[in-house]
């Protein structure tokens, strides 16, 4: 298998096509009105019927060869007017190709076939791409906007629990996922428990999720990569967004620093639930507590050159959960956070090769704060990196896209650190050492169409991982081909190999208090196979695009803890975990219309996901994983009535999670005969109980009114308009039965958010 | 390849309310806490299959008590007083060497409390004299380490079976006592201080295998005298089932070592003495007695996995086991 990968490879990194006289075309592609680089705006060349798209700078490059002909080139990316530029190309050119944003009210100047047929084009699947204007049209609860919440409205994607912004992607568990902000990881993107994300929509541009046929650029988590990506800020022009929600309230600023030249955007949050509680409370002296959070986004960057660029920017969250006695000098206090730092450095070689050289900090801290009197006690836990990388794409021709690369990045795992003061004398604890670890990677990725019929994206990953006397060095082969049918279908299949050298320990519930760690002679990497194979088809002229994957995916050293493993302040937390194996399958259907006054799409999937861990079950049996999800379904609608109105609707069904109850009750005297304490529990086979299936439907209206240079909207949500009691997590309790005038076990289910009206007010400037 | 089946979940539309007192939360608080709501769930379970539960765990030179009950559905009528669905006319073999033992039914008092007093409470807390009748199967053969045993039961249409070999015991090298370090309380100062047992003994210890450490205490003291116990007992203690897992500190266990930590009462300060004995269980027995303890440390935790009991009863449940006891050795520690 493997021989053949390698031949496809070499086939395809080294293969170019040869004209006599080539002339490049290379620049960004901007927004119009605030100078916002667009990624994946889709550049046609009509006169070949060949295309490419912009890199994550928003740049391209295209090599044609010389004509007396004049070449038409049609710029079009979601939410934008179609731009068609004309010229004869007898030089190189530099172009930066500005795009007006469509307004909203009006249809688009209709191009018969020349609509973005990436999806159908490109060897790219199993990538889905959510524009953060969409995001902020879909109907949330508490009205706070949620990225995360929106991708589990994608196939292949599945929610958790009620209302959480965790997600499962293509069976793999929530610990596979990368989370990249501007290319930082995001150890913990959660807010409040997870209940919302990290993301404050208002300062996001981009998201892009990918569930397979990985990149060889990515790697480091088995099952997608979400890439977010932040705005740079307007270029142009000062403006602002700021909103008043349910539970929080968001102001954006953005604008020139030196017109055209630098701009700035900085964006922040905060909830103010606890503010007013506290305000509201007649007795402070007895005490007072609540739980918030404020979330930072800023970004700068500066255009040095026409050849070189720098941005910086960086997150700042927290989320605090504390109780405080002021007449007894007690506190009590949970926190935990996210700080990444980003900064990168744009350079144009030539027009043919571009580089990014990046520098990263990031660093996820959780903490127990416990004070009374003059006594203090800490308790610390978290992961630190510092890392490095430098990307290059270069493009030889039109038919051939080359993106390599080297990371590296240095961890820092503090497991837990706990310090005490009483007065000024430090309390003794036990102390548990911090693990630091090196992790580094190479890549090659090569992006070929061997004709308008065929073309191949192939790549290869080296990643290289070191801690104390554990090294591992592996490869990980990327294979992504595409065959047209026509103009609008064409088959796909896809085969990458992932390694993942983290994960996270965590109880059956995801909580902050879950540790990352690092693979070590114990803790084996994780690693995934995974093939898909798809079919894609645009409709009606493009407005349509659909796609039918289906996949399989193999993961190996899958870990979960031992029943009963105590995992908090564990230091021996290596030794309690259990090793097996995990595979998933399904089929994902996707149909999307990003065009009109109409538009959205719906997704299905149908899927399974197993797992088999020595030590579980009687024989070692394979059960479903929690998130077995036989069927998930997500429907989603826009309406732009007019100018003014607009509305949303969001429909999702899905299969209830998999739960272990006890079927039986025996009695045991192996610790007493007493009847209170010898009674267990029979459970069934692990996960062999659904729960009651999920439904819901959210529905938004905005009215957007514009006064001068202000627009002001307001918003309208209704969370589970239904009032659908969703299940949240059974429990077993005994209960007075009248049917028999006794007492019973009853299986009772925990339901939280019913029917949720959410009024938001928003103000651009 | 196990084929699942997933159980129908019917909801019951009773429905009660969270209920949630503080006037000051504001709405959002109310409207989670009122949408919030509990629904009783029924089953459709389809029937369930009793089960024989077996509890036979040997000990050398000890009559064999197999006691044999049956589990029930979950979900039935729970008669807290009568939770022992013992079986009585089950056919019982032990075959020990090719040579079948018909075990015979047969019947005890025996306490209801495996341990007569709460040590961490105290001399005399919580003492429990109530006797409960069991019934059991049993014979005369003398179990011996090294011998295999293979358990047949067949009860009706029902049928179990599972083996063990009895182990050989470990003996104990030397014990130490060492004093908690940690700050007293100070609303008890003086009044209880921690002792820890540090047992070493003779092994290399194989993280598979289990263990358990049991203390006795006793007073000579006249005046501490329990008059209904001629051996003068005042505590009888034992540590988990430890080993290299879940109950364990690895660290301890590795080197030959377990210690068995218990308050004292510092009223009187004099020497006292401990009977310390060391158990070898096998490894299914104390996977077995480590699941039963973890299973209901975790189950009223909506959010943690269920643990399952670990049977190693071939068609049934419940455990077929053996342990050997060291040579019992006498410790004396001082109350400071």
């Amino acid at each position: 298998m493997l021989k053949y990968f390698y031949f496809f490879f070499i086939l395809s990194v080294f293969s170019t096509s040869l004209f006599s006289q080539t002339h490049t075309i290379s620049g960004y592609a901007l927004d119009e009105k605030s100078s916002e680089a667009l990624i994946g705006c889709n550049v046609y060349v009509n006169n070949l019927k060949k295309g490419t798209s912009t890199n994550a700078y928003g740049f391209y490059s295209i090599t044609l060869p010389e004509s007396k002909d004049s070449v038409e080139l049609i710029i079009s990316y979601i939410g934008y007017d179609l731009k068609i530029i004309r010229f004869i190309l007898t030089s190189d050119i530099k172009l930066n190709i500005t795009l007006k944003p469509t307004s909203e009210q009006l249809e688009q100047v209709e191009i018969k076939g020349v609509r973005n047929r990436e999806n159908v084009e490109s060897t790219k699947m199993s990538v889905i791409e959510l524009p953060a204007k969409q995001i902020k049209e879909l109907p949330a609860i508490f009205g706070e906007k949620d990225v995360l919440k929106a991708l589990v409205l994608l196939p292949g994607v599945q929610s958790g629990r009620e209302a959480f912004a965790g997600f499962y992607v293509r069976g793999g568990g929530s610990d596979q996922n990368l989370v990249l902000l501007d290319e930082a990881v995001l150890y913990n993107p959660f807010h409040l428990f997870n209940f919302f994300s990290v993301f404050n929509s208002d300062a996001i541009k981009n998201v892009q999720l990918i569930k397979g046929g990985f990149p060889a650029q990515y790697g480091g988590r088995l099952s997608s990569i979400v890439d977010i990506s932040l705005k740079d800020g307007n270029a142009r022009e000062y403006h602002g967004e700021g909103g008043i929600g349910f539970i929080a309230s968001r102001l954006t600023v953005e604008g020139p620093i030196i017109k055209d030249k630098s701009s700035f955007m900085i964006s922040g949050r905060r909830t103010y639930l606890d503010l007013l509680v506290n305000a509201l409370n007649p007795n402070p002296e007895d005490g007072g507590g609540g739980v918030y959070f404020y979330d930072l986004n800023t970004k700068l960057n500066y255009k040095i050159s026409e050849n070189d660029r720098v941005f910086v920017s960086g997150y700042f969250g927290k989320d605090v959960l504390y109780s405080e006695i002021p007449s007894d000098s007690m506190l009590f206090q949970i926190d935990w956070g996210n700080k990444t730092l980003t900064s990168r450095w744009n350079h144009i070689f030539t027009k043919k090769l571009f580089s990014n050289t990046t520098f990263i900090y990031n660093d996820y801290l959780f903490r127990i704060i416990i004070e009374r009197g003059n006594t203090e006690a800490k308790l610390l836990s978290g992961i630190r990196d510092v890392s490095g990388k430098i990307d290059f794409d270069y493009y030889p021709s039109l038919r051939h896209k080359i993106k390599w690369g080297f990371h590296h990045t240095y961890h820092t795992f503090i497991p837990s650190l706990v310090k005490g003061t009483r007065g000024t004398t430090p309390i003794p604890f036990p102390e548990y050492p911090q693990k630091f670890v090196n992790h580094s990677a190479g890549y090659i990725n090569s992006d070929y169409s061997f004709s308008d019929v065929i073309s191949l994206n192939s790549g290869l990953r080296v990643p290289f991982y070191k801690y104390k006397n554990f090294d591992y060095l592996n490869f990980e082969p990327r294979l992504a081909m595409k065959y047209s049918l026509n103009q609008t279908s064409s088959i796909k299949l896809s085969y990458t190999r992932m390694d993942q050298f983290v994960q996270l320990v965590t109880s059956a519930q995801e909580t902050p208090l879950d540790l990352w760690v690092p693979s070590s002679d114990k803790i084996k990497p994780q690693n995934a196979d995974q093939a898909a194979i798809g079919y894609f088809r645009n409709f009606n002229d493009n407005k349509y695009e659909s796609s039918f994957e289906t996949y399989y995916k193999k993961m190996n050293n899958i870990t979960e803890y031992k029943e009963g493993a105590d995992i908090f302040l564990n230091p021996n937390i290596e030794d309690f975990i259990l090793f097996g194996e995990g595979w998933a399958y399904g089929g994902e259907f996707f149909i999307r219309k990003n065009e009109g006054r109409v538009n959205g799409w719906i997704g299905y999937t149908l899927s399974w996901s197993m797992r088999q861990i020595d030590g579980f079950n009687i024989g070692n049996e394979p059960y479903p994983a929690k998130y077995d999800r036989r069927h998930d379904l997500s429907v989603v609608a826009f309406y732009n009535f007019n100018k003014k109105w607009s509305f949303s609707a969001v429909f999702v069904y899905g299969t209830g999670n998999s739960v272990t109850l006890p079927v039986g009750r025996f009695s045991d005297p192996s610790y007493g005969w007493d009847p209170y304490f010898s009674w267990y529990s029979d459970y069934g086979y692990r996960n062999s109980f659904k729960m009651q299936s999920y439904n819901r439907l959210d529905l938004g209206i905005k009215k957007t009114v514009v006064k001068k240079r202000f627009t002001f909207v307001e918003s309208f949500d209704i969370y589970n308009v239904y009032n659908r009691r969703n299940p949240f997590f059974l429990m077993n309790d005994k209960m007075y039965d009248p049917k028999t005038n006794s007492e019973k076990w009853m299986l009772r289910q925990f339901s939280i958010f019913g029917v949720i009206p959410t009024i938001n007010f928003s103000i651009i400037f | 390849m196990l084929n699942f089946i997933n159980y129908n979940i019917r909801i019951r539309s009773e429905q009660t309310f969270t209920g949630f007192g503080h006037r000051f939360l504001l709405f959002i608080i109310v409207i989670i806490t009122f949408n919030g709501c509990q629904q009783i769930v029924e089953m459709d379970l389809g029937s369930y299959d009793s089960k024989l539960v077996v509890n036979g765990i040997l000990k050398p030179d000890t009559f064999p008590r197999i006691y044999l009950s049956e589990s029930t559905f979950f979900y039935d009528i729970d008669d807290y007083r009568n939770r022992f669905h013992f079986i009585t006319n089950a056919v019982v073999t032990l075959k020990r060497n090719d040579t079948k033992i018909f075990l015979k039914s047969d019947s005890a008092y025996e306490p209801l409390n495996k341990n007569r007093y709460n040590m961490n409470s105290g001399f005399g807390d919580e003492y429990k004299p109530d006797t409960v009748l069991v019934y059991f199967y049993t014979d005369t053969i003398r179990p011996k380490p090294g011998d295999y045993f293979e358990l047949e039961i067949t009860s009706g249409n029902r049928r179990v079976t599972s083996a063990v070999t009895v182990p050989f015991p470990v003996e104990i090298d030397s014990v130490k006592f060492a004093y908690s370090e940690r700050p007293k309380d100070p609303y008890n100062e003086g009044f209880q201080t921690e002792v820890y047992a540090e047992t070493y003994f003779k092994e290399t210890i194989n993280k598979d295998e289990y263990y358990r450490l049991k203390l006795t205490g006793w007073y000579k003291e006249p005046s501490y005298i329990d008059p209904s116990d001629s051996n003068l007992l005042t505590f009888s203690h034992s540590t988990d089932v430890t080993a290299g897992n879940i109950l364990g500190d690895i660290n301890k266990v590795i080197n030959g070592y377990l210690e068995c930590g218990f308050y004292y009462e510092n009223a009187s300060k004099n020497k006292k003495h401990v009977r310390i004995s060391i158990e070898r269980l096998t490894e299914e027995t104390g996977r077995y007695l480590e699941s039963l303890v973890l299973q209901r440390e975790h189950e009223d935790s909506p959010f943690t996995e269920p643990v399952m009991v670990k049977s190693n009863i071939e068609g049934g449940l419940g455990v077929f086991g053996a342990y050997s006891a060291s040579k019992e050795m006498e410790g004396i520690y001082y109350c400071k």
